[in-house]
């Protein structure tokens, strides 16, 4: 009843949210600058095809009426046309998602995957060697650009060892182990600093646990101190692990920008690139408002998964 | 049959001694109360006792539970004993339970830990457990988590885990001094209760000398690692054979002596104070409930007086004292002093703050540990239009540590070079320094120990003597209420429900709250004794 309760509300502010952040995009990209017909064609567009590109993009009608159109045509999955491509947004998108949104993925399980044994690891030898160690290792995570760590898996694992592509994605068509060979040293290079940084807020949550009074309780019982670490330690680090984890997929989109530079991946990032360049402000705006759309329901989940964890969540407001 | 015999034991944590040279023993079905100040070695007792010391502790001696020696064990064969021959209970239920698991799995997994049941029986079991301790399934579902529960009937549920194998020995380590008295009374005797039940041996340690005479057969009083005292109770009572035992009980029933507040004079004024806060909605679109912390609460206090506040958690207490503060907005009621209301705006708060000053209870926390103490008195100064400068300020700040028995060299050290007591002389020195007309002590010496708090009330009525102080001192512990205020309030729900001459109230409650109070807070046998003593020395 309360999870229900919760989950209504976290729902309520998921739609709140995602308003508030379609107005603001809007209006940014459509009010604050101008004319986006000109600015698109630069400045020595001739007056027929700015008058032209208005009409075409509808910049005639009246604001709050391009605003709902606009919202309107995202929620029927039409994106509008790109105007330097000349084909519609939501193919273009689609085709780049299948590339960004895996890697994105793929890079958070990775980093969970490092960080939480890595942590667990650190935090159970506090003050050793390994301890140490692992500090180490996540400080040159920290400090290193994930770019570097792109061009040196580069270097090792496809120029030297030629184990995977050095660059450039098959598509989903090719098969499934094709893609993700192509998507792996991408992943690990956007997943490794990330990882550092988990693996620091794993191993402090850990030892703020272990000082906890329950864990003194539980070890009363008779539970080792390796059981009261899993049974009771796990679980209660794990909600700033999770704050942590839901940060982080936002900064992985980003990251994904220069990665898919790096390994010539044809995704959301590159595409995102492009278009500013390009100043195709339709696609701009589009992929904004999905990759907008991504993070606050990637929030959404971290919100849910902490009244999983934490039962003393539910009944807040 | 002696159960628990520890023999000669000494325990050092990075070479500092903890405990010294200490021996014990505890026979099955006895209660032994082990007492003494903070830093005593009580609580490393259980620890050791228990093999959970903390780490980089030596140990020498011995500690036999029936024909096991605890000291020579390993670590797998002690995790079998934990839990199924020694249960502990600790001091903070609050904290003491995993907050993301429930009640009824926290109990079922000693159990499954060390027998072989499967889940269904644990869980039954479990259920059985709770019910023993007072947490019958009906009232309270074992699918409970530990926020829902109070604390006291969160220490129920870590009562429940240490009997849930019925252990031969049992370990308490101040089970009730985070509790109310009513509260803490029914948890004494469900301890007992059980420990004669299962005739299990007892360790009760706590530092509340009036427990421990109620409810102990034996009794062992600790002073910095050693036991200075042991007999049993009815005998160590009578002939208090060490100086410092006589000295624990002395100070704990220490009693002041107030110079005569003067003529009643209206100082503080509170007039119908409410304070509600509105409670999240249960459903939407439903009005959200309301739950008021103070309701309708009128009081006078007049200059000179010194007034007592009683009650406990939860009953609105520290709401009202925030609200006093102008910490809390009022929904309704006026507070004035001397006829001019306070927190109508900016001008009336800053006098409001000006004249009235705070003590909080914790000596720790309500330090900037950055500032020398000369800083941290000197800072009501900003609430003055002119505050003194130069010479004058340290002039100041010099009186105000002498006031409080510290020296004026003190006001160039830093916080961390003081003791609890020393702290919470500072933290008085602070409130006098701009002569506040009213001093209000939030449970000002609950966190120190008995022989630092007589030392404090002392203080406290020397100062009444030199100057005159009006204070509002706000406490859930009785005795001291009744020895430094003229008059009492007694808060129950949000209201004041009895209000007198203190004297009046603690011998003649009228209130059945306010009964039920006196009743259930311990008393200390040679109360009378020692009292008589203090009064004629």
């Amino acid at each position: 009843m309360a999870m229900q309760r919760y989950i209504l509300k976290r729902t309520g502010s998921l739609i709140l949210s995602l308003l508030v952040a379609s107005l603001v995009i809007f209006t940014v990209i459509e009010i604050v600058p101008g004319d986006p017909a000109s600015f698109m064609l630069g400045i020595n567009a001739q007056p027929e095809t700015l008058a032209a590109l208005r009409a075409e993009l509808g910049l005639d009608a009246s604001k709050v009426g391009r605003y709902f159109a606009w919202v309107g045509g995202m929620l029927t999955g039409d994106f509008g046309t790109s105007y330097t491509y000349r084909t519609p947004v939501t193919e273009m998108v689609a085709d780049r998602i299948g590339v960004s949104i895996p890697l994105a993925l793929y890079a958070l399980v990775l980093s969970v995957l490092i960080a939480l044994p890595a942590g667990l690891y650190a935090a159970s030898r506090r003050g050793q060697a390994g301890d140490l160690g692992v500090l180490g290792a996540t400080q040159m995570g920290v400090a290193i650009p994930n770019f570097w760590f792109a061009m040196m898996l580069v270097l090792v694992f496809a120029i030297h060892w030629r184990w995977f592509p050095a660059g450039g994605f098959p598509g989903w068509e090719q098969g499934f182990w094709a893609c993700v060979q192509a998507l792996t040293l991408p992943a690990i290079a956007l997943a490794l600093p990330q990882a550092a940084i988990l693996t620091r807020v794993m191993r402090s949550a850990l030892l703020e646990v272990l000082g906890e009074d329950f864990m003194r309780t539980a070890r009363a019982k008779g539970l080792s101190a390796r059981q009261t670490l899993w049974r009771h330690g796990l679980r209660n680090a794990m909600i700033p692990v999770l704050t942590i984890v839901g940060l982080q997929f936002s900064f992985l989109f980003a990251g994904t920008i220069i990665i898919e530079q790096v390994f010539y991946l044809p995704g959301l990032g590159r595409l995102i690139f492009q278009s500013i360049s390009a100043r195709d402000l339709i696609v701009v705006e589009s992929v904004v408002m999905l990759i907008v759309f991504g993070v606050i329901l990637i929030n959404f989940l971290v919100d849910l998964a902490y009244a999983a964890v934490d039962p003393r969540l539910r009944n807040r407001t | 049959m002696t159960l628990l015999k520890i023999d000669h034991l000494s325990v050092a944590i990075h070479g500092r001694p903890v405990l010294r040279d200490l021996s014990l023993q505890v026979a099955a079905g006895e209660v032994l109360a082990l007492t003494g100040e903070s830093g005593s070695g009580k609580s490393m007792t259980a620890l050791a006792t228990m093999q959970l010391l903390p780490p980089g502790a030596v140990t020498q001696g011995r500690i036999h539970l029936g024909t096991k020696e605890l000291t020579r064990l390993s670590e797998s064969a002690l995790c079998a004993l934990r839990g199924r021959d020694i249960g502990m209970v600790f001091q903070e239920p609050m904290t003491a339970l995993n907050p993301v698991q429930t009640i009824g799995a926290q109990v079922a997994e000693t159990i499954r830990l060390h027998t072989k049941t499967n889940a269904t029986e644990a869980r039954a079991q479990a259920a059985e457990t709770l019910t023993r301790v007072g947490l019958p399934p009906d009232r309270f579902p074992p699918e409970r988590y530990p926020h829902e529960l109070s604390g006291g009937q969160r220490q129920r549920v870590v009562i429940a885990i240490a009997i849930a194998l019925k252990p031969r020995l049992l370990i308490a380590d101040e089970p009730t001094t985070a509790l109310d008295v009513t509260t803490q009374a029914k948890i004494l005797d469900l301890l007992v209760a059980l420990a004669r039940e299962d005739n299990m041996a007892l360790i009760l340690i706590t530092h509340d000398l009036a427990v421990v005479a109620q409810l102990a057969d034996h009794i062992a009083v600790m002073r910095r690692g050693k036991v200075v005292e042991s007999a049993p109770t009815g005998q160590l009572l009578h002939r208090m054979q060490h100086p410092y035992t006589r000295m624990l009980f002395e100070a704990s029933a220490h009693q002041v002596d107030l110079p005569r507040p003067p003529a009643p004079k209206p100082l503080l004024e509170a007039r119908n104070l409410r304070r509600a806060y509105r409670l999240p909605r249960r459903r939407l679109f439903e009005k959200p409930g309301v739950f008021e912390a103070v309701r309708d609460v009128s009081f006078t206090l007049a200059r000179g007086e010194r007034l007592g506040l009683v009650g406990e958690s939860g009953c609105g207490k520290s709401t009202l004292t925030r609200a006093l503060l102008g910490l809390e907005p009022l929904q309704g009621g006026q507070i004035t002093l001397e006829g001019a209301p306070l927190f109508q705006d900016a001008a009336s708060s800053r006098l409001a703050r000006r004249r009235m000053q705070v003590v909080f209870q914790d000596p720790f926390g309500s330090f900037n540990p950055r500032h020398t103490v000369g800083r941290l008195i000197a800072e009501p100064f900003h609430l003055l239009r002119t505050p003194p400068t130069g010479a004058k300020r340290d002039q100041a700040i010099a009186k105000a540590l002498i006031d409080v028995d510290l020296t004026p060299a003190d006001a160039q050290r830093y916080i961390h070079e003081f003791s609890g007591g020393q702290r919470q002389r500072i933290a008085i020195a602070r409130a006098l320094i701009i002569e506040p007309e009213l001093i209000i002590f939030d449970e000002a010496v609950s966190a120190l120990d008995v022989s630092v708090r007589a030392q404090i009330l002392d203080l406290l009525a020397e100062l009444c003597r030199r100057h005159t102080l009006t204070y509002l001192f706000i406490s859930h512990d009785l005795t001291v209420v009744r020895s430094v205020t003229d008059r009492v309030l007694v808060m129950q729900a949000g209201r004041i429900v009895e209000e007198g001459a203190t004297e009046e109230v603690f011998t003649n409650p009228q209130h059945s709250y306010t009964r039920t109070l006196l009743a259930a807070a311990p008393r200390l046998p040679a109360l009378t004794a020692t009292k008589g003593m203090s009064h004629e020395g």
